[in-house]
Formats: structure tokens, C-alpha cells, sequence
């Protein structure tokens, strides 16, 4: 098995049901502070429900919806390797 | 723990403060802990609620108070202030609360501890409520209560709120909590950002700007251009922002960066806290009910088509399932005024109460069933989770014109009543958004326009049904008509967007609760409450209105023929027997008609009526419609009542059913012709469905937005709007019908 390279995604690009654990929240601050207090902060481990506009996230159980702007960014490490995405 | 002093303070009573994050069950509990019974009033100069309830427990009275539901508490209004300030005993009204109750979700441990954590910060004494704590267990989720009571050192209770279990523990813990020690909070940043805190203290004291709580001091560090350093600069100018500045870039240096450092600091604690406590047994990866369901309700097609089909069933319901309830208050209203002929003679004092308070206020009445059920199904759809679904579907739509699904829970609540929808846009916090969002609002069909579109398709727009009576011309016309001001407001939203409020499109994020059953309790009390706010508002407002209406229409005109006329028609009537008519009535009647057509026409109203009758004509309207059109400007419903006065007046009542729709059908030009046509009747509801006669909205704007321009602004671009769309309707109608 190749070594595991842990590659940073933006969160949009993680495919259904895909896990991943978040690594960088960038963005305006008030809205980083947002986030983080909804749970989407670095290290906590989401489950991409629903992709689109806005997706859909399963964060500790609940579900939120996210969509972010031009100056929002979310990077995301996934966790199944074997669920590397194909493109 | 128990109570150290019971001889001191057994006499006073406690005030006890209860906080939590959105969807935990936060109103439930507080129901079940008072009784249901709240008193609901404004936090003095801010417009947030402000809801108390009492109870008893042990002997002790308690005051509860219901803070608004929230994340965190760094404060980034001065709504959202105005928890921290009840809590740190700076909201003079309510005291130093002895204990604040929290409330969490117990499945949902991780995110809910952080509002906690910061209470804790505030050094009052907490009671945890861990709240849903069925579903938590059902989920597989086990809680080592032992070890989270000793890490935490706070009193902690486990509930089912909703099923009312627990609600007793709950009192019991309150009133030990209150007499236990404040335990000093742990400190959870680095020395260096207490120490900054420290010198804050000093500077403020230095600058004459008095003692500052130490919470309040932690805030203006954390919060970057948050409320606390906002209120304070006003009096401090800019200096306060420049040392908070220099202070935050010290920090930095350190390696303390703001605000990260708080979100960080706080998730740590929790995760070390929560370390061995909680056990999941399931694992988290799991569909759950509510996803298979999300599956349908928020596809991209199933979920928009599904919405549209609801939307449109609701408007069917309300037309259809209102018709009984409405035909009681209709018989009431005529038994009333037929009790009323009997004893009073005619003459003013009748026709004040028959023609102005029965008429006038009754008409308004009637449409209480169809709010009852609009609301009905408003309450319904947002207590078992699925206006969350609907913002997020809309949010698609939403970005097309520059706005977020966030906007469109205000919009929706504005469907009811643009009141709260326009007060609701404080959720949104893109000022840009919010604006746009509030100046659109009052588009949307509210339920005070109701009454004019049931009036005038009840009237007016044929009975035709498809499909076995399910599917009704007048249900599509109604809903065409809720419809129309959500469609005008996506040009105007664009618009708006593109010129006064340029920006991007923001961001959104939203939390999905699962879906649950409604709670029945919960949707009763809102639906009360709307209601009654309603029918106050009849007995008020529409009552005052529909009076003076009365009057300007009564006076000056000489009424001693007509009301001998009266008199002898009623003496014929009482020798006749049932179903017989003689000619000395019929031309008594022909007569009173013509008299009080002449009468009304000489009133102030007729006098002011024939000023703005050139101006509403090229509407298809007459000079009663348009005088109806001017007096409803304190509120929409109005119309009604004003036509119902003006038209009984004007003595266009017919004998057999006194009922306004029966008046309207048979209401004529002076020329005979019929006054209302179908064209008529859509250019008036055009008008309506557009225009901006809602005082109490115009004044909310003026509120939020703190400037009388928007206001204007809103009145003068929707009166145009409402005077364009029904002269197109009223110009095309009537060259297509002929």
C-alpha cells in the first residue's frame, strides 16, 4: 500500500459520504468565529452529507448546510483513503 | 449541595436566568418549569423580548427569565448585549440573577459546552441542564454524569423536556445552586491575556470611564469590533480602539492570537472535559430518519417541486376549510345587528353602531379562521424542522439575486406579518443583506391582506372547480395573489442589490435540526397568540378608523328624511307577514337608497372622495374604493372595514343578506353600470398586494434601521409600484374582457 499523502481539499470537493477532518479555516473573522462556534473549526471530523450549493454537512451529529463566498475557504484532509477522490 | 442560608434570603424572591444554544429545547423547558404562563414585554431600548415566568419549589418564589437563544456569548449587537448585561446584573429591571440555568443538547455535548464554558467565565452559579437526554440514550450515547459533575464542579440535571421528564430535578437543582459558592473559573488563556485584561482596567478607570466587570473587559480584547468596545468608545472616542489595537497586537507577539485564541481555548477544554465522559455506541457515520427523509425534502428538484406543492395545498386549505367557521361569524354578525335594530330607533346613534361598528369592525372578523389556519400551518412547519429545509432549498434561488437562504426565514415570517419578518432580519449579519432583505419584507403577501384578496375572490371570481372540487379557480387566484409579492421582490431585491447595496454574494451557514412531530402545545400557544393580536388590533385600530370613517361620512349631511323613512319601512315590514311585500315598501326602499347616496355624497368623505377620484379612476376604481384606499394607510385590513362603512352608509345594503360581499356585488356607478368587474376587483388587489399600508411595518423599519429615509423610502417605492401594477391589470383587464 503507497504511503498516505495527506492532501488539503477545499471542503466542496469531498464526494458523498466522504469523512474528512478540517485543517484551515480561512476567512473574515467574524464569520471564522461563526463557524468555529457551529463546529467547523480545526480537527473536528465532518461528514459531507449533500454536495451543491450549499452543501450539506453532518458535524457531530447534526446537520448543517454551508456555502461559502470568493473570501471563505474551508481545507479539508479526508480520512478513508481507500475513498481518495478520482479526480 | 444544599442551601447555606435559608434565614437571610428565604424571603426574597430568586431571579434565575435560563440560556441555551438554538433547537435545545430551551422554550419547552421554560414552559414546563412556569407553567406555560410568561410575561412578555421589551428589554428597555432594545428590541429583544424579553420573557419572564414565575414559579414556586421548596417555599422559595423564582423568577425566570428567558434569554434569547444563542451560540456564544460574545456579543456582536446590542440584542445579543443585552444577555451578557441580564446576566452580569447590569439590566436594572431584573437585578443580579442568583443562578443561571443552561441548557444543552445531551447529544450534542461537544458544540453546546461552549456557550457554558463562557458562562462559566461570569462567575455566577450554574445548573447544566443536559436536555434531550431520550434521544441522546436512544442514539447510543452514554454520558458518565459522575465525572462530568466533578470536572465541571456545576450542579448538573438530566431532562427530556419535551416529555416532561426531569422538569422536578430541574427546581430542585435551581434553588441549591443558588445558595452554593460561585466557583472561580478556571483559566483557560494564557497568563499574558489575563494580564492585558488587568491593565485594560486600570486604563479604563484612568480615563474617568469607571469600573468595568472583568467579563466585560475579557469581551473588548476577544471581540474585534464587538459591542462591548462599540458601547464603550461612544464614550471614549477613539482611543479605545486604538489601545484595544495595540493591546491585541502585544497579545499577538506573545502568541496569543485574537479572537482564535478563544474558540481554541474553549474546544480544548471541552475535549479534555469531555475525554472518557462520552461513550458512543453507534457509530456516528449513521443515516439517520431525518436524512432519509432530507433525501427527498432538500433534492434539487423532489425538494423545490415538493415546497411549491405545499405552498400551494396550504393556500387551497385555508379557502376551503375556513368556509363554515367564516359563515358562523357571518350569522353572529347579522343576529347582532338584528338585536341592535330592535332596540335602538333609527337615527345617528344606529347608524353609528350598525353601519360604523358593526359593519366596519365585523368585516374585519370574519377573516379571523383563515389567519388562524395561515398561522396554523406557519407553526407546524417551522416546529417539526421544515422551514430550515426550505431556507436551505431557497438559498439556491436566494444567491441568484445576491441574497442567502438566510434571508428567507425573515421573508417567510413576513407572509404572516412583516413585523416580525422585518425584525427577524437581525439573524442575518451581512449588513447589506440584512437591508435589502428588510426593504423586500413588506412585499410579501402578509396575512393583513388577506381579508382583501378573500373578500374580492369571494366576490368576484367564479366558483370554478377541476378535478372533483380539489382544484378551485378562486384557491389560484388566491395563491397567484400570495405569490405575486414574493415574485415583484426578486426584480426589486436584483435591483437593490445592484444599485444602493453593491457587494457579494455571503456566505451561509445554517444548522438543519432533525425533524421531530410538532409539539401540539407549542404550536396552540403561537397560534393564540397571533390570533389575539389580530382580533385586539380589530377592536383597536380597525374600531378607531372604522368610527371616524363613520363620522366622515356621516356628517354634515341632513339625515331626518332618511331616518323617518327608515322608521316607516320597518312599521310596514311589522304589519306584513313573511315573504310579503307591498308597493308602499318598495317605494319606501327605492327612496332610502337614494337618499343615503345623496347623504354620503355630501358627507366630508363624499366631498374628499370626489378630490381623489380622477387620480384612482384610470385604476377602475371609484371615489369610495379610493377614499377606502387612503383611510386603510394605519393597516392594510382596514379597506375592509372603511368599504363596509361607506358602502352601508351609502344605503347599497341589500335587505335579505347585509353581508359586505352582497353589497360590493350589487354596488353601482351613478349610471347604473356595476361598479365592480373583474378587472376591478384584480386592480384592487394588485394595489394591495403591492402597496405599503402598514404603519406598524413602517415604523419597525424606522426602528431597525434607526433613520426615518427607509421608511420613506419603502412607502414611496412600493406605492408606486401597487398604483403601476394596478393600473397595468386594470387597463389590460378590461380591453381583454371586452
Amino acid at each position: 500500500m503507497p504511503a498516505v499523502v495527506h492532501e488539503l481539499i477545499p471542503i466542496d470537493m469531498l464526494r458523498v459520504n466522504e469523512s474528512a477532518r478540517i485543517a484551515e479555516v480561512h476567512g473574515p473573522q467574524p464569520l471564522v468565529q461563526r463557524l468555529e462556534e457551529l463546529g467547523l473549526r480545526e480537527g473536528t471530523v465532518i461528514r459531507l452529507v449533500k454536495t451543491g450549493e450549499p452543501l450539506l454537512l453532518a458535524v457531530n451529529g447534526h446537520r448543517l448546510s454551508f456555502r461559502a463566498d470568493s473570501s471563505t475557504m474551508i481545507f479539508v484532509e479526508p480520512i478513508s483513503v481507500e475513498q481518495a477522490r478520482s479526480s | 449541595m444544599s442551601v447555606t442560608d435559608p434565614t437571610s434570603t428565604a424571603t426574597r424572591p430568586l431571579t434565575v436566568a435560563l440560556i441555551g444554544n438554538p433547537n435545545t429545547g430551551k422554550s419547552t423547558l421554560f414552559n414546563a418549569l412556569t407553567g406555560g404562563k410568561a410575561r412578555i414585554g421589551n428589554f428597555p431600548g432594545v428590541t429583544v423580548e424579553k420573557k419572564t415566568g414565575k414559579f414556586q419549589h421548596d417555599g422559595r418564589d423564582v423568577l425566570l427569565v428567558d434569554l434569547p437563544g444563542t451560540y456564544s456569548l460574545a456579543p456582536r449587537s446590542a440584542d445579543e448585549m443585552v444577555s451578557v448585561d441580564v446576566l452580569l446584573g447590569r439590566q436594572q429591571e431584573i437585578g443580579k440573577p442568583d443562578a443561571v440555568v443552561c441548557i444543552v443538547d445531551a447529544s450534542n455535548l461537544e458544540r453546546n459546552l461552549y456557550l457554558f464554558s463562557q458562562i462559566r467565565d461570569l462567575r455566577i452559579p450554574v445548573v447544566l441542564v443536559l436536555n434531550m437526554w431520550d434521544i441522546a440514550q436512544s442514539r447510543g450515547i452514554q454520558i458518565d454524569l459522575d465525572q462530568l459533575r466533578e470536572r465541571t464542579q456545576a450542579v448538573i440535571v438530566t431532562t427530556s423536556a419535551a416529555k416532561r421528564v426531569g422538569i422536578e430535578d430541574v427546581r430542585t437543582a435551581i434553588i441549591a445552586a443558588t445558595g452554593a459558592e460561585a466557583f472561580t473559573p478556571v483559566k483557560l488563556f494564557p497568563e499574558s491575556f489575563y494580564r492585558e485584561a488587568d491593565s485594560l482596567g486600570e486604563w479604563l478607570t484612568e480615563q474617568g470611564l469607571g469600573e468595568v466587570p472583568f467579563y466585560l473587559r475579557e469581551r473588548m480584547l476577544l471581540d474585534v469590533h464587538g459591542e462591548t468596545e462599540h458601547r464603550v468608545s461612544l464614550k471614549a472616542n477613539d482611543d479605545l480602539s486604538h489601545y484595544l489595537k495595540e493591546a491585541r497586537a502585544r497579545l499577538a507577539s506573545e502568541g496569543c492570537r485574537i479572537p482564535l485564541v478563544e474558540t481554541k481555548a474553549r474546544y480544548d477544554w471541552i475535549r479534555t472535559l469531555l475525554d472518557g465522559v462520552i461513550e458512543r455506541t453507534s457509530p456516528e457515520e449513521q443515516q439517520t430518519g431525518s436524512d432519509r427523509i432530507d433525501r427527498i425534502l432538500t433534492h434539487r428538484v423532489w425538494g423545490l417541486l415538493f415546497f411549491a406543492l405545499l405552498m400551494f395545498v396550504v393556500f387551497q386549505a385555508i379557502y376551503t376549510w375556513a368556509g363554515p367557521f367564516m359563515e358562523m361569524v357571518e350569522w353572529l354578525q347579522q343576529l347582532i345587528t338584528d338585536a341592535v335594530q330592535a332596540v335602538i330607533a333609527p337615527g345617528t346613534l344606529r347608524s353609528l353602531v350598525v353601519d360604523g361598528i358593526i359593519a366596519g369592525v365585523g368585516s374585519v372578523v370574519i377573516f379571523l379562521p383563515q389567519i388562524v389556519l395561515l398561522f396554523l400551518f406557519i407553526a407546524i412547519m417551522e416546529d417539526c424542522g421544515y422551514m430550515a429545509r426550505a431556507a436551505f432549498l431557497m438559498d439556491k434561488l436566494m444567491t441568484r439575486i445576491g441574497l442567502s437562504g438566510k434571508s428567507f426565514l425573515p421573508l417567510m415570517s413576513s407572509f404572516a406579518c412583516a413585523i416580525p419578518g422585518v425584525m427577524a432580519t437581525r439573524v442575518i449579519e451581512n449588513r447589506r443583506d440584512r437591508m435589502v432583505t428588510m426593504l423586500i419584507a413588506p412585499l410579501m403577501s402578509c396575512s393583513a391582506r388577506l381579508p382583501v384578496y378573500l373578500l374580492m375572490v369571494a366576490a368576484f371570481i367564479p366558483g370554478t372547480t377541476w378535478l372533483g372540487g380539489w382544484i378551485g379557480l378562486q384557491g389560484m387566484v388566491l395563491f397567484g395573489m400570495q405569490a405575486m409579492g414574493a415574485l415583484v421582490a426578486i426584480p426589486v431585491a436584483w435591483l437593490l442589490k445592484k444599485t444602493l447595496f453593491p457587494g457579494e454574494t455571503p456566505p451561509f451557514v445554517m444548522e438543519l435540526p432533525p425533524y421531530k412531530w410538532p409539539s401540539v402545545r407549542i404550536v396552540f400557544q403561537r397560534v393564540y397568540d397571533q390570533a389575539k393580536a389580530f382580533l385586539v388590533r380589530a377592536g383597536t385600530l380597525i374600531f378607531c378608523v372604522t368610527v371616524l370613517i363613520w363620522a366622515a361620512g356621516y356628517f354634515p349631511a341632513d339625515h331626518t328624511r332618511l331616518h323617518a323613512n327608515q322608521a316607516e319601512q320597518e312599521q310596514v315590514e311589522a304589519t306584513l307577514a313573511e315573504e310579503e311585500t307591498s308597493e308602499r315598501l318598495e317605494e319606501l326602499e327605492a327612496e332610502a337608497r337614494i337618499l343615503s347616496a345623496n347623504a354620503i355624497r355630501e358627507s366630508f368623505l363624499g366631498r374628499a372622495g370626489m378630490v381623489v377620484e380622477p387620480a384612482v379612476k384610470p385604476l377602475g376604481w371609484d371615489w369610495r374604493i379610493g377614499v377606502g384606499a387612503i383611510a386603510s394607510f394605519p393597516a392594510r385590513e382596514v379597506i375592509i372595514a372603511t368599504m363596509g362603512t361607506i358602502f352601508s352608509l351609502g344605503g347599497d345594503v341589500d335587505e335579505e343578506d347585509a353581508s359586505l360581499m352582497q353589497t360590493l356585488r350589487t354596488a353601482t356607478w351613478p349610471d347604473g353600470t356595476p361598479l365592480f368587474t373583474i378587472p376591478v376587483a384584480l386592480s384592487i388587489m394588485v394595489f394591495f398586494a403591492l402597496c405599503a399600508q402598514c404603519g406598524a411595518t413602517l415604523m419597525v423599519i424606522r426602528r431597525e434601521t434607526n433613520s426615518w429615509r427607509w421608511p420613506i423610502f419603502t412607502f414611496v417605492y412600493m406605492t408606486l409600484l401597487a398604483y403601476l401594477g394596478a393600473l397595468v391589470v386594470y387597463q389590460v383587464g378590461t380591453r381583454l374582457m371586452t
